[in-house]
């Protein structure tokens, strides 16, 4: 069978999701990228391979994410796509009557707004990453509450309490304050989720006309507390849709079929087992000290980017 | 006698008359020191020194002056109060000589630019006295610089026309001169936009139809100078029909806050996509450019 492969690498967590030739989702997979992307991807194509049936062939590749550079070097990418438009190809497949997606990731969080199935606006968290799932990890370290449980914790709550949420370091001392006068934890972690589902319409979707169907996504998508607390929020209906998590990745692997011109690049399975690293070094050629990241694959140097000028990455084999 | 050296920053108000100081101190017989084009080093360190409540722009001026400082003979950093407009500048123009007369030791050039009360000329006719040059010769340097400067912005006019006509996607770039046309500090904007395939017009490039006096008829009315100029610019830039228009802030802003409000309004009135932009000294390149393909991927 002929399939197209989509990799979604991001900060927190990497995604892979398979789609035959009528776009059909086989397979996918969603596990944490541990701070060590190329490790992910090839444990991620691993696992893939042992899931699926060993006729299956990958005719198309299409990375995303904000190691989709990275991704596409090390799997051997047909399309390299920003995330947003990935995720907004993935919805307007598999959910095509949605206007809005809130997507919140590990790191980022965006919205995007479609009319006719077209994304007609967006926006991305500036340079604040308060109100991603980052901030939700580290808070539900701290309380001792595995995220997982996050959802039904935050359920229980019957008044959840008011965290500030304009800045998650304030959140922070916010929530350690409540906690302190004897807020019970179920309100505490109601009113967590409710300080971001504030932030997150305040910051990232301020001035954006969210019209129904939503449709939530990404990691955080899946804590249902978060799902109520923009409902709460919003007064209106929430969608949770099915490949929440992977819609990135579905996306990639739809725009990899569709834009595909002969041969894949994709450098087959056996990347899982290849000797892949990268190194960086810095380039002192003007004060700008531009480091420099350069892919090896078993001893090979196979690409080098992040220079400012193009002295290094101009020589990348095409 | 060895001829004097002023040191201009290339940076901030540098951007708003690139053309013109350079030259009128030439003209007077100084030899001028630019500082370099913006690069790490010098925004490290602004970005050092600065008080963490400047605006990023800010931040790179500082860079600037540092760099200068220990080089030169004099700085040159002019106190801007109004324009021709009585519009005023940002508040932290007006207080730059005083500020940075505490962090360096160079002597500061400074005319007090207050063109709703006094003109260019006279202003520096005044100024010339202080720093010991004749009426006559600061008239004469005005009157070239005046003419250097025209003679650029003739060329950037004559760009933008051959720019307009061009078949690509017109992307329209509303920012600060300071912001535009330092390509360290807007992460190479331009380049990305022409490398996707656009055509990046800056908003300071498209030309202003009223004479001056008139933009202060232009609602809303701004406090600032930059506002007024910008909302009769993107007027102008719409009706050439552009396929959309980025806004780029610096961190910290604050005129920036109100009149983001405004320019988002005007574009999206007319149905233009918009995107807006933060930088400071984190903003990475690949975030800029993931946001410049997915808004590439909305216009149609």
């Amino acid at each position: 069978m002929k399939t197209y492969l989509g990799v979604d690498v991001g900060s927190v967590s990497t995604k892979l999701a398979l789609i035959d030739e009528k776009n059909n989702a086989l397979e996918s997979l969603y596990f944490r990228t541990e701070g060590d992307p190329i490790n992910a991807i090839q444990k991620g194509l691993r696992r893939l391979k042992e899931k699926i049936s060993k006729d299956i062939k990958i005719i198309g590749v299409g990375t995303t994410g904000s190691a989709r550079y990275l991704a596409g070097v090390v799997v051997g990418a047909d399309l390299v796509k920003n995330e947003i438009s990935a995720h907004a190809k993935g919805v307007n497949f598999f959910v095509p009557e949605v206007r809005t997606v809130i997507e919140i990731g590990g790191q980022d969080s965006k919205i995007i707004i479609l009319e006719n199935r077209v994304v007609v606006d967006f926006a991305m968290n500036l340079i604040c990453a308060a109100g991603t799932g980052s901030f939700l990890d580290a808070q539900a370290f701290r309380l001792g509450i595995p995220v997982e449980k996050f959802s039904q914790i935050a359920l229980k709550s019957k008044q959840p309490t008011i965290v500030g949420s304009r800045c998650t370091v304030f959140a922070e001392s916010d929530m350690i304050h409540k906690q302190q006068i004897g807020h019970s934890r179920e309100d505490i972690v109601a009113g967590l989720c409710h300080g971001l589902a504030r932030n997150f319409l305040a910051n990232v979707a301020k001035g954006k006309k969210i019209s129904s169907p939503i449709v939530f996504l990404g990691g955080v998508s899946e804590n249902l507390g978060m799902r109520k607390a923009f409902e709460n929020t919003l007064g209106e209906k929430v969608i949770v849709p099915k490949y929440n998590t992977v819609m990135g990745a579905l996306g990639a692997a739809l725009l990899a079929k569709e834009n595909i011109q002969g041969k894949t690049k994709f450098r087959g399975w056996e990347v899982s087992d290849q000797d892949i690293k990268c190194t960086s070094f810095q380039c002192k050629g003007c004060p700008n000290l531009c480091e420099v990241i350069e892919a090896h694959i078993d001893g090979k140097v196979v690409s080098r980017w992040n220079d400012r000028c193009g002295k290094y990455s101009s020589l990348n084999p095409q | 006698m060895e001829k004097k050296t002023i040191g201009i920053p290339r940076a901030l108000f540098y951007w708003k008359e690139p053309f013109f100081w350079p030259a009128f101190f030439e003209n007077l017989g100084f030899k001028i020191l630019l500082s370099p084009e913006s690069n790490r080093e010098i925004i490290e360190k602004g970005v050092k020194m600065a008080d963490s409540e400047s605006c990023f722009s800010i931040k790179v001026l500082y860079g600037h002056i540092l760099w200068l400082e220990g080089k030169v003979d004099f700085i040159f950093i002019p106190r801007l109060k109004k324009n021709e407009s009585k519009l005023e500048y940002c508040p932290k123009f007006f207080a730059l000589p005083d500020l940075f007369s505490l962090i360096v030791k160079t002597p500061i050039l400074s005319p007090w630019i207050d063109l709703g009360k006094n003109s260019l000329e006279n202003t520096l006719v005044k100024f010339g006295k202080k720093i010991g040059k004749e009426k006559k010769s600061v008239k004469e340097a005005v009157k070239s610089a005046f003419l250097k400067e025209k003679e650029e912005k003739l060329k950037i006019k004559e760009n933008y026309f051959k720019k307009i006509k061009s078949p690509k996607r017109k992307i329209i770039i509303a920012s600060h001169p300071y912001n535009l046309y330092d390509e360290y500090v807007n992460l190479r904007a331009k380049k990305k936009i022409n490398d996707l395939g656009g055509e990046a017009i800056f908003i300071d490039e498209v030309p202003i139809s009223q004479p001056l006096e008139d933009l202060k008829n232009i609602s809303p009315k701004f406090h600032w100078e930059f506002g007024q100029e910008m909302l009769a610019q993107i007027k102008n830039a719409i009706k050439i029909g552009i396929s959309g228009a980025i806004e780029i802030s610096a961190f910290q802003c604050g005129c920036d806050a109100v009149l983001k409000e405004f320019v988002e309004k005007e574009f999206k009135q007319a149905k233009i996509p918009f995107l807006y932009l933060l930088i400071d000294e984190h903003t990475a390149e690949a975030g800029l450019q993931t946001r410049l393909e997915a808004f590439f991927d909305t216009l149609h």
